[in-house]
């Protein structure tokens, strides 16, 4: 008898969750968080982070970004090993099935190259992100100051 | 009457001559017994061990050692004499560093993540410090000095507080600072020929008013953990003195 309960509910939960999806965005990527920290005057590259949430059950693979504001965009990881910090230069990223991968500060994020003016906090700059499968997802990322809240509690600005 | 309270009198003063007597008769006693001098070389000797060990146990309690990963403690690294031209194209050596306490993060302003990371740490970290610290410095070394002028470096240390100070200057002034505390960097210079990344320490070195780097502070930083170590080693240091 307590099998056949917890069936039902098992049933019940996976009837809730594809109603969830079929509700969800189209896309099967959802990107979140998009932000670019404001950088001192005349710096380059900045970098911009964002949350990419894979809501398919199969992998996307993101292999370029973009923007008309910047002369190109590298995906890049920063690595500390031995007390040596450096950069990995990512030629694509891989979201596995249903995952969520963060680039968040002293890990993966976007390197903008040349900025076609000062970004400070507040203004907007357009990101295209482009997937293996060539689909792509627009985005507008804020510029935003970095603050230490950013950097350790992975809690990102809405 | 008068004669009764003579007699009064006669009497204490006879009880007291009695009981002086009997004192007398103590001392002279133990004066005359074999232990009175064991005795008292006994409570000598418990007197300066107790004191002795109440000033070993202060002296235990100032050289303990604050145990915080990174801190050289007693294996300083002295600074030497080195040049460089800080944010204001001034001369910057061994002498800005004396006297002071200084925290020096070496990277380059192309560093888009760990860098402004680091340094926004140690602005929160200097909020916090400054205000009971005035002899605290934050100093940025630029191990790309080639692409980090000076007036570059003005604007970069500038953005994070403008207390900050930017080292830089001729790829020799940088190296006569990081040869000799052995502070590795790679410019990786074949990747491209202006958007080139540098490999550099990611840790935060704390210097003494001596000059000497007594703390390696190691990623990821925060910046409570950096003021709570920074007091507990400075509070450390100044007790040795």
């Amino acid at each position: 008898m307590p099998r056949i309960k917890s069936l039902y509910y098992t049933v019940f939960l996976v009837l809730c969750l594809s109603i969830q999806v079929a509700l969800a965005d189209d896309l099967p990527i959802k990107i979140t968080n998009v932000w670019i920290s404001e950088a001192p005057p005349a710096v380059s590259p900045l970098a911009a982070y964002a949350s990419l949430q894979n809501q398919s059950s199969y992998e996307m693979t993101l292999v370029a970004v973009s923007s008309p504001d910047f002369s190109n965009i590298e995906i890049h990881l920063s690595l500390v090993a031995d007390g040596m910090a450096r950069m990995e230069k990512q030629p694509a990223m891989t979201i596995p099935a249903e995952a969520t991968i963060e680039l968040s500060p002293g890990g993966y994020h976007l390197m903008l190259f040349n900025p076609g003016k000062q970004f400070v906090a507040g203004d907007k700059a357009m990101l295209v992100f482009t997937f293996a499968d060539g689909s792509a997802v627009s985005i507008e990322a804020s510029v935003m100051k970095r603050n230490t809240a950013h950097q350790h509690k992975h809690h990102h600005p809405e | 009457m008068d004669s009764l309270i003579l007699g009064k009198l006669n009497l204490r003063q006879y009880k007291t001559h009695n009981d002086l007597r009997y004192n007398a008769g103590m001392i002279k006693q133990l004066s005359s017994s074999k232990f009175l001098i064991p005795l008292m070389i006994i409570i000598a000797l418990l007197a300066t061990g107790a004191g002795f060990y109440i000033s070993l146990k202060q002296s235990q309690q100032n050289n303990q050692v604050p145990a915080i990963a990174g801190f050289y403690w007693p294996n300083t690294k002295q600074l030497h004499a080195f040049n460089s031209l800080d944010q204001n194209n001034q001369a910057f050596g061994l002498e800005q560093m004396q006297g002071k306490w200084s925290f020096v993060f070496f990277g380059y302003t192309h560093c888009p993540d760990i860098c402004p990371v680091t340094m926004s740490v140690m602005a929160d970290a200097y909020k916090t410090l400054a205000p009971t610290n005035d002899d605290l410095q934050i100093v940025f070394v630029t191990v790309d000095p080639e692409r980090d002028t000076t007036e570059k470096l003005a604007d970069y240390v500038a953005y994070f507080n403008d207390r900050f100070i930017g080292l830089g200057g001729t790829a020799e002034m940088v190296e006569s600072l990081t040869k000799q505390l052995g502070i590795a960097y790679y410019l990786n210079k074949e990747d491209s020929s202006t958007n080139y990344m540098v490999d550099h320490s990611a840790s935060i070195f704390i210097f003494d008013p001596k000059a000497r780097m007594v703390a390696k502070l190691a990623p990821p930083h925060q910046a409570s953990q950096i003021t709570d170590e920074f007091t507990t080693i400075k509070t450390f240091i100044n007790a040795q003195n």
